[in-house]
């Protein structure tokens, strides 16, 4: 009965809904995070949006990279239609974990290095491509954490 | 190519033609200045002459200028281009316009006093409103609000706190039989308001009563007559208030035809106020004064001819000296400049090194090319950033970033053809077969795994780019040695390692791994061995030797990781592309009907619009990251400082000779 309802096709598009869910999650908190201290900035120049408003964008990647797995994943299973065994359901619920997972955290994470950024910018736009590069250093991770998962779902 | 040679000059002329010939070097805009050191055997003969009052009056003229124009700004009716540029203006215009400075300045001047007025009318009109919304809370008063007493009474108007309980006040002054009526007149969230009433006798103690419960008194100074009286008349200030500005906007509308001899105006006072700023930095004697700066090597007799020809002057240049440092310029070609601003971002290339500009520039473009990925995107990038580039005017820094924008487009249409992907899947699914391959080489959204090791290779090669630059700053320096150690000896050992971990990435062909993975361990041990010995050389006792060369050793892992870091070639890549696919998807569930397309070309716009966004920006920050962090790495040495020469640095115009 349980294995009924929880199927090989239940834990694919479980996986499918974590790698989003978690992703978007951290990315949406990581730009409010980044956008409430950009909103501080443009309060005070607003000539300064559109450099505050690229260090806002930043964390966003996690989610899109969120949603290219979990469509990956409901891709991969509409190649295996109803021949798709437990096992390869399993395989792809996990797949969907580590983009999801450390998508949420480095979303999160990254959003309060880009607010912490944007007051670069508030004192010297100048150097807001410092303030970039700093950030991108959190994004590394959630890029890794894409492409293990798209090596794992090409792997089932 | 690379960094343009300088010389530095020497230039000494007469004291009054000073502000000429400081004019002049301005015009031609090609003389770096430097802050004049005086040094001390001729400090009795020179001096910095500094005209405070001069510059300061100046500076006032161009505030009011300033002033002026942004009064005049949300009136400009003048058609605004795209991107902003200056205008241009022939001497003839210019001192035509200059001539007149003096009346567009009183002009300015006039222009600032309807500013002030016009504020205090607002500031009028705000008065009014906040009156009207206190009075409006009287409303219900029914005697006139300057009354305060009669004969034996005493009138006050106030308010009590809503949280006071108005019921058991009334009543306790009723139980005291005090002589008192209270009237409330109004209420709103925060207060009761109440006018009271009361018998001269009693009026302290129910004063004491009040003021325990909050009580606050109002006065309206300034009023007389009925609450609604008065508001009436206020509003009736206020239309008239209002016409008035409407008065003053259109004549302000009117004078806004003037913005141009104002900018004008306002660019000349700023010329002039560096020319001021400079003739304080420059050496000054009593009859002689003399200014040094640095001047592009070609250029130098262009300058020594033309300034000679009209004012008794002695000029000298020479090379720079060893280790001296000198302003950088880079001279680049068609591709490599359009690369320079994201170098200067990061910093700008030392005087002592070579521009590593050339070389940056194709793996930058080709990079963004990789991760935008869609061929679509990038023909449309390319043709809007070539139409800009190529018939809009606009300023050098705009124009520079329109050409890398379009080289990086058509870098895009390359690898988008490459790989097959116009817009996503568009050509299949609108062919209706999903399935269908129309790449030149292979699809990574089907193989990612063979993607990914093309990406780390790319990487690999990048990386080893990055090397030769070191090893190209090293030959500069005649270094030669240098080179086996800290470049030759970094590839054997970088090239060991990659063949020893090649099995370990996926989809390197099997025939590859054979042909180098023997070779893997004995390069990586010679390397190793190499730059165990190497490595710490520098240091100037042996332990310092020793861990030097270790924690050479340890640069591998930086190595491995820099590499990983060129997966981001492929994620970023998959990511547009994939995005691509769900856009033309969700379009096409309409099928092919009136509706169908209606909602595939408004799907196609709307989530086209957004992947190309949200991918390009990505593609840009991170192609820049690679270079920033990857590349710059292994070779960059920054900390130049960028060639300013002392030229005209208006904000409106652009004098054309």
């Amino acid at each position: 009965m349980f294995f009924e309802v929880f199927n090989a096709n239940f834990w694919a598009i479980f996986g499918g809904a974590l790698a989003f869910f978690l992703a978007a999650a951290g990315s949406a908190k990581g730009v409010s995070i980044a956008g409430e201290a950009a909103s501080g900035v443009v309060a005070e120049d607003t000539d300064k949006f559109v450099n505050v408003m690229i260090l806002e964008a930043l964390p966003s990647t996690q989610g899109i990279y969120g949603f290219v797995i979990a469509f990956m994943i409901m891709a991969a299973m509409t190649e295996l239609g109803s021949a798709i065994t437990m096992q390869q359901g399993l395989t792809l619920f996990v797949a969907g974990l580590p983009i999801g997972i450390v998508g949420m955290f480095s979303g999160i994470y990254q959003g309060r290095v880009a607010a912490a950024s944007i007051g670069i910018v508030a004192k010297r736009s100048g150097d807001m491509v410092k303030g970039i590069i700093l950030t991108l250093m959190v994004e590394l991770f959630a890029i890794f954490g894409l492409l293990i998962s798209i090596l794992m779902v090409g792997r089932v | 190519m690379a960094v343009v040679g300088m010389k530095k000059l020497t230039l000494v002329g007469l004291h009054d033609d000073r502000h000429r010939i400081l004019s002049r070097l301005m015009e031609l805009g090609v003389l770096d200045i430097s802050d004049t050191e005086i040094n001390p055997e001729i400090e009795h003969l020179f001096k910095k002459e500094v005209d405070s009052d001069d510059i300061k009056e100046l500076e006032g003229k161009i505030h009011t200028l300033e002033g002026a124009i942004s009064v005049l700004r949300p009136f400009d009716k003048r058609k605004k281009p795209l991107f902003k540029v200056r205008k241009d203006m022939n001497h003839h215009d210019f001192s035509a316009v200059i001539l007149r400075r003096h009346e567009v300045l009183a002009e300015a001047s006039r222009i600032n006093r309807i500013r002030t007025e016009l504020l205090g009318i607002k500031s009028d009109i705000n008065k009014y409103n906040s009156s009207i919304i206190q009075l409006n809370s009287w409303n219900a008063l029914s005697i006139p609000v300057e009354s305060t007493d009669t004969l034996r009474t005493e009138i006050w108007k106030g308010m009590l706190p809503a949280a006071a309980d108005t019921e058991a006040i009334l009543k306790s002054i009723d139980e005291e039989e005090l002589a008192c009526s209270i009237e409330i007149t109004g209420s709103d969230n925060d207060q009761t308001y109440i006018t009271v009433y009361v018998h001269n006798d009693d009026a302290q103690k129910v004063s004491s009563i009040l003021k325990r419960n909050g009580f606050s008194n109002v006065n309206f100074p300034g009023l007389r007559g009925s609450v609604s009286e008065n508001i009436s008349l206020m509003e009736e200030k206020i239309g008239e208030n209002q016409k008035e500005i409407a008065g003053i906007e259109e004549n302000l509308a009117e004078l806004s035809l003037h913005l141009d001899e104002i900018e004008t105006v306002y660019d000349y006072y700023s010329i002039r106020k560096d020319i001021s700023l400079m003739e304080g930095e420059i050496a000054a004697g009593k009859r002689v004064f003399f200014l040094e700066g640095w001047i592009p090597e070609s250029i130098e007799e262009k300058l020594l001819a033309d300034l000679s020809e009209k004012w008794v002057v002695d000029i000298n240049t020479r090379h720079p000296l060893e280790d001296e440092e000198f302003p950088v310029l880079l001279k680049n070609g068609f591709i490599a400049d359009s690369v320079e601003d994201i170098t200067n971002m990061y910093d700008v290339p030392s005087h002592k090194a070579v521009d590593p500009n050339p070389v940056m520039a194709p793996f930058f473009i080709l990079f963004f090319g990789l991760m935008l990925s869609d061929a679509g995107y990038g023909l449309l990038m390319a043709i809007a950033c070539g139409v800009v580039y190529f018939f809009v005017p606009i300023e050098d820094t705009m124009k520079r970033f329109m050409k890398m924008m379009m080289l990086c487009g058509l870098a895009t249409v390359f690898w988008g053809t490459l790989f097959g992907s116009w817009f996503g899947n568009l050509i299949p699914v609108l062919s209706g077969n999903p399935s269908m391959n129309i790449s030149v080489w292979f699809e990574p959204v089907k193989n990612p795994e063979y993607m990914l090791m093309w990406a780390l290779l790319f990487g690999v090669i990048h990386l080893y780019a990055g090397l030769a630059m070191k090893a190209a700053n090293l030959i500069k320096r005649k270094k030669y040695l240098d080179i086996v150690w800290d470049v030759l000896s970094w590839y054997v050992f970088f090239t060991g390692a990659v063949f020893l971990v090649m099995p370990y990435v996926p989809a390197v062909p099997e025939s590859a791994i054979q042909a180098v993975e023997p070779y893997g361990i004995y390069l990586f041990a010679v390397g190793a061995v190499i730059l165990l010995f190497t490595q710490g050389r520098k240091s100037k006792n042996i332990f310092g030797k020793i861990i030097g060369g270790l924690s050479a050793l340890y640069d591998l892992i930086g190595f491995m990781s820099d590499v990983l870091s060129y997966s981001r070639l492929l994620a970023l890549g998959l990511a547009t592309s994939v995005i691509a696919g769900i856009v033309n998807e969700m379009g096409s569930m309409g099928g092919f009907s009136f509706t169908g397309v209606i909602v595939f070309i408004l799907v196609f716009i709307v989530g086209h619009g957004i992947n190309f966004a949200l991918n390009a920006l990505g593609a840009y920050v991170h192609s820049s990251r690679l270079q920033y962090i990857e590349f710059f790495n292994k070779f960059y040495e920054g900390g130049g400082k960028a060639f300013a020469p002392f030229r005209r640095n208006t904000k409106y115009i652009r004098i054309k000779d």
